[in-house]
């Protein structure tokens, strides 16, 4: 062994000055610095923003520093719910976790405004954690945006400096995609029934309740038809019921209305129904949509008119385009039989 | 026993293997540079220094060289990792850099956005062609980098574009890259750190040169200024306003029509309120298309007609009317095919157009190398303003000589053989630096309501301030050519006829003038930084041609011989029998 001595000296020289190079903070020396592995970069900082596998994400806390929360989970069918009680907008969740999978450092922030950013992100900033399933993978500090719009201020848990970070080839800010309001997160599906989980669709048409109606789905595309008056039809054109109820299976609103007055919100709440589908679902729950004209107005043509309000079990303000409801604008006479 | 010396040297042999291991990822990941070059060409230079010990904030760049990269990419890549390194030894945590892959996504969308929006910040892509895994692919590579200032974005190209698409072999822009990088990261830096870029403005109005003509000029200039054309139009706040300048400095190129008394007094109030000026200006009146149709045309003198003698004699120099004659001459194409024929066009010199070759050690004519001129006339000193400094910064070679105008050009010269004898008239000063406080042309000639009116703020005398004149218009002229109906320039120095001819001295020196002109000395000290080429002599390999590749071949064998020998000579003496 005596023999190898010198070898193995230098060999041990040189693996622990290798190894010591990785722990040593960046910047201390300029040997220890180019001996370091990893990227050709001097940003030594925590700075990967980014997120390799966004499949394995089963959880996004979001806080702001008013203690609005979002909580997207993801739940069966790998469909999110947002505050473990609605479900959320698919689209805008998988745009989140695109944005956590590209986005990078654009460049750090000038050693003169580094003050400034640092208050404003610990005042004004959107704390987003990011869990797996063992737990949390990253945490960041969202901010606000850069002058150029062009990037937006961020940090990660446990570093000291911020960073602007972009999308590359993205030409704006990505601060909007981290928000912490709940009604943005939600899902704008309101009607998702296939016939199968169809009990019964009860429609009141507000001008003309005479012209209301029930419609009892049974299996194998079966239905009876009710009156305003619970009189059963004898006789019905099935294929327009058909038609009527699937409409229930695909149906999106426009957005919840949200930041209104109390007069406003009273105004719309106790205005006039114009259409009124409540939907009983074999699971037991019910969905009741309200459709009421904006102003009550009354056009005289449907289409006339862009936009509805529609409140959703008597508790949600969304709004919605008559276009895509318009379809399910039908009378009890429109059912009548056609020979 | 047998098996125990085995296992040893194995043991001996995998030690050692991973000592060569360890050793050459060491040495490959550490740089380090004695530079013991006369002219520390691996150094940077003091301006430099100076620049980046000045940093108050950090510059961070954002190197589009990384991944897998073809060979001479690879070897820019490195160059300008050393580079970015050599700086963070003067500039600390303030230069931090990023070497970054722009074709790293899988995602091909996702590529060609990252692709458009490089192009889109004005970094200029070149293609190559990449053998995939079903044939070739073409690839986008950014030679170039993003330089972050606070939230100011410069970018800085590292392949000459012009030179690119001039059908300069890629060996060769990548080796001009390198050799440019020091320059071309401070420039950029400087770009960066300036909250208002300085301003240069081409004065036009009076015939001057077309902005095609110095365009190539112009561009160079737009990668430090803020370059604008500004047509005075008899204003008189044109070039500044009332209580600070417009420009920096004012290039007025080759005019040839009249300038106003009015608009005369719009320069030299720019210049008595401390204004930088670069006077290109000629007084002969003679093209070279004209010899084109003819053997003859004749050279007019336009010094009445500008109408800025008094101007510039006021301020010291006359420029003379004589049009110089010199051998040292740039060439113009000469139809020499036989007649009926094919053309055939051989460069022929032309004593009409001069090369100057500065000598003196001016900062602003340093290194600058040859510059072409064409139909150059004489500067005279004059005056003795004991407040006013001037340089001769050009001169004609000795062997010239000037002709008095009007004359006749005549082709039929280039058929004389150039006789020295004829081309006595020695040195010829053509461009001059004047420094220090220069009277106004206007001084007690305009009428006291108008002098002491405030809003004018007249000044008899300037401030401090500095102009160079050169007697020569066409010194920033770029040749044009017409390609496709379509009008190009060439770089400033080109020849239109001729590939390889080539004149850098006119870029340089002109860029160095206007960098001197405005204060910016650090810039023409980098541009002057020479790096001596230690060519072999080719006279002595002649000579000594058999002695070189017998110590060539034989010395190394000899050496090793020699250890060999050493070597088992003292093993004997240890290990051998007594």
């Amino acid at each position: 062994m005596k023999k190898y001595l010198t070898q193995i000296v230098i060999l041990i020289l040189l693996v622990s000055t290798i190894v010591v190079a990785q722990f040593v903070p960046f910047g201390t020396s300029r040997f220890f610095d180019m001996l370091k592995f990893g990227e050709k970069s001097t940003l030594r900082e925590l700075r990967q923003f980014s997120l390799n596998d966004t499949a394995s994400v089963d959880r996004v806390f979001m806080v702001s520093k008013e203690n609005n929360i979002a909580d997207l989970t993801r739940g069966e069918n790998n469909r999110w719910m947002i505050n473990g009680e609605y479900e959320a907008n698919q689209y805008n969740v998988n745009l989140l976790l695109k944005t956590l999978h590209r986005m990078r450092v654009k460049n750090p922030v000038a050693r003169s405004a580094e003050e400034n950013v640092l208050k404003r992100l610990s005042t004004k900033s959107i704390k987003v954690e990011v869990y797996d399933g063992d737990g949390i993978l990253k945490t960041y500090y969202i901010g606000g945006v850069t002058q150029d719009q062009t990037g937006t201020y961020a940090m990660l848990k446990g570093s000291k400096s911020p960073f602007v970070v972009e999308i590359p080839g993205f030409r704006g800010y990505i601060s909007s995609r981290f928000h912490v309001n709940e009604l943005t997160w939600r899902s704008t599906r309101i009607f998702t029934f296939s016939e199968e989980v169809l009990n019964t669709i009860d429609v009141q048409i507000g001008g003309k309740p005479d012209q209301s109606y029930k419609i009892e789905v049974h299996n194998r595309g079966e239905y009876d038809l009710y009156d305003a008056n619970e009189r059963k039809a004898k006789a019905f054109d099935t294929l327009m019921v058909r038609r009527l109820v699937k409409e229930f299976n695909h149906k999106f609103f426009s957005a919840f209305v949200a930041f209104k007055t109390k007069s406003q919100i009273d105004s719309v709440y106790n205005s006039p129904m114009f259409y009124k589908y409540n939907v009983a679902i074999n699971d037991g729950r019910n969905l009741e949509l309200s459709l009421h004209r904006v102003n009550n107005y009354v056009p005289k043509d449907e289409t006339e008119v862009d936009v509805l309000n529609g409140i959703i079990n008597q508790k949600d303000w969304v709004s919605l385009q008559t276009h895509i409801f318009a379809p399910m604008f039908m009378e009890l006479n429109d059912f009548k039989p056609r020979f | 026993m047998r098996n125990k010396l085995k296992r040893n040297h194995i043991l001996q042999l995998l030690l050692s293997i991973f000592i060569i291991i360890l050793l050459g990822f060491v040495s490959s990941r550490l740089f380090f540079r004695l530079d013991l070059t006369e002219d520390n060409r691996y150094s940077i230079h003091e301006s430099t220094q100076k620049t980046l010990e000045n940093l108050d904030d950090i510059i961070f760049v954002k190197v589009y060289l990384g991944g897998d990269l073809p060979a001479a990419f690879k070897e820019l890549s490195s160059s300008v990792l050393e580079m970015l390194q050599e700086f963070r030894a003067y500039a600390g945590a303030n230069i931090q850099y990023e070497f970054i892959n722009p074709a790293e996504s899988e995602d091909e969308k996702q590529r060609n956005d990252i692709a458009r929006q490089l192009i889109r910040k004005g970094l200029n892509p070149r293609t190559i062609r990449v053998e995939g895994k079903d044939g070739y692919v073409t690839k986008y590579l950014f030679p170039g980098a993003v330089i972050v200032y606070r939230q100011e974005e410069v970018v800085l190209n590292f392949i000459d574009d012009e030179a690119g698409t001039a059908g300069v072999s890629l060996e060769n822009l990548v080796n001009d890259a390198q050799s440019k990088l020091e320059y071309n990261f401070l420039n950029k830096f400087r770009e960066a750190v300036q909250i208002f870029p300085k301003k240069v403005g081409f004065l036009h109005g009076h015939g001057e040169l077309p902005r095609i003509d110095v365009l190539s000029l112009a561009r160079s200039l737009d990668e430090m200024y803020t370059v604008e054309v500004i047509d005075p139009q008899e204003r008189v706040y044109a070039l500044r306003d009332t209580f600070a300048l417009k420009f920096d400095a004012l290039i007025i190129a080759k005019p040839r029509n009249r300038f106003s008394e009015k608009e005369k007094y719009i320069v030299d109030q720019y210049i008595m309120h401390g204004g930088r000026v670069l006077w290109l200006v000629d007084y002969v009146d003679v093209s070279m298309d004209s010899l084109s149709y003819a053997s003859t045309t004749n050279a007019l003198s336009l010094h009445r007609e500008l109408n800025i003698n008094d101007m510039l004699f006021n301020y010291g120099v006359r420029i003379n009317t004589g049009i110089v004659q010199d051998l040292r001459a740039a060439p113009i194409p000469v139809n020499t095919g036989a007649p009926g024929g094919k053309a055939q066009f051989t460069p022929t010199p032309w004593v009409y157009f001069p090369v100057i070759v500065p000598t003196n050690n001016h900062p602003i004519t340093k290194n600058t190398g040859p510059i072409r001129t064409e139909f150059i006339n004489t500067i005279d000193l004059v005056g003795e303003n004991p407040n006013v400094k001037s340089t001769v910064l050009l001169k004609t070679s000795e062997y010239s000589r000037v002709v008095s105008t009007p004359t006749l050009i005549d082709l039929s010269i280039i058929n004389e053989k150039p006789e020295p004898r004829y081309y006595q008239a020695g040195e010829q000063d053509v461009a001059v630096l004047l420094e220090g406080t220069f009277p106004s042309v206007f001084r007690n000639r305009l009428v006291e309501d108008f002098t002491n009116m405030r809003q004018f703020r007249f000044k008899e005398v300037s401030k401090e301030t500095k102009m160079i004149v050169v007697a020569d218009g066409d010194i920033a002229k770029n040749p044009v050519v017409t390609r496709e109906d379509n009008k190009q320039n060439l770089p400033l120095g080109a020849d239109k006829w001729f590939e390889d001819i080539f004149f850098g001295g006119n870029q340089a020196f002109l860029l160095n003038a206007i960098n001197y002109l405005t204060d910016d000395n650090d810039l023409v000290a980098l541009r002057g930084r020479k790096l001596q080429l230690r060519l072999l002599d080719r006279q002595k390999i002649r000579e000594n041609k058999a002695m070189l590749r017998t110590l060539n071949i034989g010395l190394p064998i000899l050496i090793i011989l020699v250890f060999a020998f050493v070597f088992n000579l003292i093993r004997k003496m240890k290990y051998g029998r007594k």
